[in-house]
């Protein structure tokens, strides 16, 4: 378990602070994958990097495993942090070592014996795939190798945490998902719980089982993915979930629609595995005195459950709508009322 | 060939080849312990930097001041400055071993600055990664810094070795030998040109030669890269 409790952080840049952190708590259960999310500068590696403490903060509480890492002295701290491996963007592999030797390093630092080392190495090698590159340099690697040889080095020491800055920013669509599927592996086979800080949804959608929107030194919503995907609550959580499901519609038919002369409502519904939002919305207009018109549906894989989305225009009396909409709520559809500014496409992108 | 020598450099080959040989002991002695001295120096210079891993203002400072006022030296006011030190230290202050305390002092804060650049090329993320893992301050220069600027390092080396080169043959003027002088002396001052001439040439050879075992040195080491 990581528990991050309170914590600040300022960084002097010239004459002007930055609160990089700003009284952030968190708490990232064992075996799971955490993601952190957030647009350019919103504090995410800075919090990422408080927890193996590259980055230690003005104020608060680091545990991990219940071990209380401010505390620490150096050596302490140094056995600490072989129990919590990194990844970053840049790989930040050896140039001049091996695949081997950069492996090996962390077992080296901690004194491993030479044949435990070499088992060790050969193991990893496998688990990533890259048995056949022992003896090959970084830089005659691609990307989504130096990756996977970044994996295996900070796996080496056998760490229950770690920790992904941006692991993926720097590849391709396709190595981006082979290498979110061997994160998946390592947190599925191996039991490591797995924090990932990204600023691309897609990652989150397909690897975390939970996550935290961060903006501005703050964690403004927090919760379980197919949660945050289905009903996201602050303005900037919706500007990421479009990202990936974009469901906005033309300008257009917004003015149409505010141009309608009945009463009416806008929803956005979401259903997700069972439930099924289509035949429920056919029943409600059988059994009540609706019309509804569709403007928007798609259906996503988020943390493998299907996640069908639905936005739609609904005509009929107040108290007709209400009803409705309790009905599709008691038929497992989450309903929630869609702001027409917000809908329309103009409104710019998130990250 | 004594006689070739002889008719055309008014020389012999004995003094030919003792100038040969004081210029390789004094460039070969004062390089090592140059850089013996000038890698502490460097690290000290790019861990205590603000944004350091042992950021330490005042300890940066000092020695920043300290390579640039030895920087800021001529080799030829370096060594007569160096005069009182040098007498302590060698027991004498001319000669081939007397300039081993100039050259080498001259030369250590020189490749100082040139490894400092060559540290610093390496990327921050590389400490980074290094600290993720637990390494200490001396694993991360034993294991990080020094293996990755190391094609640098040597590149800087090279180039120190050619600057020990020329300041070698100023070191003539305190009597230490070596071709530098022997062009002075002998061919300069008693306008014997094909003595010179050949001087000039092995000057250019020793210096490329240098600057080519240098380049695939270094060349080697990133290749593996
Ligand atoms: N070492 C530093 N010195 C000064 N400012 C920093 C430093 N590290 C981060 N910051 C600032 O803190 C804020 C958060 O940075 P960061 O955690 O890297 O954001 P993110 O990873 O979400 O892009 C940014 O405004 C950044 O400029
Ligand atoms: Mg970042």
């Amino acid at each position: 378990m990581i528990e991050l409790s309170h914590i600040t952080r300022v960084f002097t840049a010239g004459a002007r602070d930055v609160r990089a952190l700003d009284d952030v708590s968190l708490t990232i259960p064992d075996g799971e994958i955490f993601g952190l999310i957030g647009s350019s500068g919103a504090g995410k590696s800075t919090l990422l990097r408080c927890i193996n403490l590259l980055e230690r903060p003005d104020s608060g509480e680091v545990r991990v495993h219940g071990v209380d890492m401010l505390g620490l002295g150096r050596g302490a701290l140094s056995a600490e942090r072989r129990g919590i491996g990194m990844i970053f963007q840049q790989f930040n592999l050896l140039d001049s070592a091996t695949v081997f030797d950069n492996i090996a390093m962390p077992m080296r630092l901690a004194g491993v014996p030479t044949d435990r080392i070499r088992a060790r190495v050969d193991e990893l090698l496998g688990f990533v795939e890259l048995s056949d590159k022992a003896t090959t340099y970084p830089p005659r690697l691609s990307g989504g190798q130096k990756q996977r040889v970044g994996i295996a080095r900070a796996l080496a020491n056998n760490p229950r945490i770690l920790l992904a800055d941006e692991a993926t920013s720097a590849l391709d669509p396709e190595t981006t998902d082979s290498i979110l599927a061997l994160l998946k592996r390592v947190n599925r086979e191996l039991g490591v719980t797995v924090v990932i800080v990204t600023h691309e949804m897609q990652v989150i959608a397909k690897t975390c089982h939970r996550v935290a929107v961060m903006s501005h030194g703050r964690i403004v919503e927090e919760g379980p993915v197919l949660d945050v995907f289905s009903d996201p609550r602050e303005r900037i959580t919706r500007r990421f979930v479009r990202t990936i499901i974009d469901d906005r519609v033309p300008e257009a038919l917004v003015e149409k629609i505010r141009a309608t002369p009945e009463n009416y409502e806008t929803w956005r519904l979401t259903y997700a595995g069972e439930a099924s939002a289509g035949s429920s919305l056919a029943e409600v207009n059988k059994t009540h005195d609706v019309t509804t018109s569709l403007l928007y549906a798609s259906v996503h894989e988020i943390d493998g459950v299907v996640l069908g989305v639905l936005v739609v225009q609904a005509k009929g009396t107040p108290e007709v709508l209400d009803a409705a909409k309790q009905y599709l709520r008691d038929a497992g559809v989450g309903v929630r009322q869609q702001d027409l500014d917000e809908m329309a496409h103009d409104e710019g992108n998130a990250a | 060939m004594t006689d070739f020598i002889e008719t055309y450099f008014a020389t012999t080959p004995e003094v030919l080849l003792e100038a040969a040989a004081d210029t390789l002991y004094m460039v070969g002695i004062s390089l090592v312990l140059g850089t013996l001295l000038a890698i502490p120096i460097a690290m000290g210079l790019v861990l205590m930097r603000p944004d350091g891993i042992k950021g330490n203002r005042v300890g940066y400072a000092v020695l920043n001041v300290v390579v640039n006022i030895a920087r800021s030296l001529p080799f030829i006011i370096l060594m007569v400055v160096l005069m009182p030190l040098t007498r302590f230290i060698v027991g004498t202050r001319i000669g081939t071993t007397a300039a081993l305390v100039p050259l080498t002092l001259f030369i250590a804060p020189f490749m100082a600055r040139l490894f400092e650049a060559s540290i610093l090329e390496v990327p921050k993320g590389i400490v980074e990664a290094a600290q993720s893992m637990g390494a200490t301050t001396w694993q991360i220069i034993r294991y990080f810094l020094l293996p990755e600027a190391w094609g640098s390092i040597l590149l800087a080396i090279t180039t120190g070795t050619v600057t020990l080169v020329g300041a070698t043959a100023m070191a003539g003027t305190i009597g230490a030998g070596g071709v530098g002088d022997l062009a002075l002396t002998y061919g300069y001052q008693a306008f014997n040109t094909p003595l010179m001439v050949l001087t000039v040439i092995v000057l250019i050879v020793f210096v490329q030669a240098i600057q080519s075992l240098g380049n695939t040195l270094a060349r080697r080491t990133r290749n593996r890269a």
